[in-house]
């Protein structure tokens, strides 16, 4: 096989989390983690890492204070997903929203919708 | 506390792998500035290659890389057993089977991409790796004297700059760079 020198970008989706990058970057162990977020044992960062367990609100927004890093980064793969869908609802509701008749509330409306759609 | 940069979309994910005497060492990287994950993995002595294949398979799972990263095993400076030879090969074999688009360089392609080192040793190329990837420092290994075995953290090396030089020579540690 030839090595190209170059890479070409291709279309790339994020991890689910980064959870264990970050954690590893910071060089703190799973039991330290864990201290930080409230939990007896490094069992459950582990599965948090693992995708074997969900994260629930409040431990992502430990996990944010205890590394430093916003939730949206910690886990990019999931909120790039949510980010889709929550623009695919903004398409349907924009177009729902465009059928009715213009009032101020609807331009208003419209245009924080069109914000969503934007964001990158 | 130090965030992790931000990077691009349309980056791939890079999964580099180093066979070594007792497993292989891997390093994924999301362009050549963000080092997602990396380390040693050791399989039990018998049927060596099956049992590091099978690993491998786990973080190609757990890391859906687009682009895995081998050593060029043709390539003038290697001096791969026979065994790792082949296991090389089964790795090329299994990205392809799952589609995965697969780059290798050898180790003068490697020498080359850090040519700014200096004198490109593995000690140097690691040294350089370590600057631009703090949180590699503690497994950077001592230099080696004549009569010592490699260290195998060293491997985590190796595969990282498999990486880096996937990405090509502008991926290089710009600090490193300038002071050469």
């Amino acid at each position: 096989m030839k090595s190209k020198p170059i890479h070409t970008p291709v279309p790339r989706t994020k991890l689910d989390n980064y959870l264990h990058s970050h954690r590893r970057r910071l060089g703190l162990s799973q039991d330290l983690v864990a201290e930080l977020l409230g939990s007896h044992s490094g069992t459950k960062v582990s599965r948090y890492e693992r995708r074997v367990r969900t994260v629930p609100l409040d431990t992502a927004l430990a996990y944010e204070a205890a590394l430093g890093i916003p939730v949206a980064d910690l886990f990019a793969g999931r909120f790039q997903e949510i980010r889709k869908t929550v623009k695919r609802r903004a398409r349907k509701i924009a177009r729902r929203i465009e059928s009715l008749p213009k009032s101020p509330s609807r331009s208003r409306a419209l245009e924080a919708l069109a914000a969503i759609l934007r964001d990158e | 506390m130090m965030p992790m940069p931000r990077h691009p979309l349309g980056t791939p994910r890079v999964l580099a792998i180093d066979p070594t005497v007792r497993g292989y060492a891997f390093a994924v990287l999301e362009g050549p500035h963000a080092l997602i994950e990396w380390g040693v993995s050791q399989v039990a002595p018998r049927e060596k290659n099956r049992r590091c294949v099978k690993s491998i398979e786990e973080k190609i799972i757990r890391y859906e890389p687009e682009v895995v990263v081998l050593e060029d095993c043709a390539g003038a400076g290697s001096r791969r057993s026979a065994r790792v030879r082949q296991l090389i090969e089964q790795l090329d074999l299994l990205a392809a089977k799952r589609s995965i688009t697969r780059r290798r360089f050898s180790r003068s392609r490697i020498r080359t991409v850090f040519q700014f080192v200096g004198k490109p040793n593995k000690e140097a190329i690691a040294k350089a790796i370590a600057e631009r990837f703090p949180e590699l420092r503690p497994r950077l290994p001592r230099v080696r004297k004549i009569y010592m075995s490699e260290d195998e953290r060293m491997n985590i090396f190796d595969a990282v700059s498999l990486a880096l030089a996937y990405f090509g020579p502008k991926a290089v540690p710009e600090k490193a760079q300038s002071a050469d």
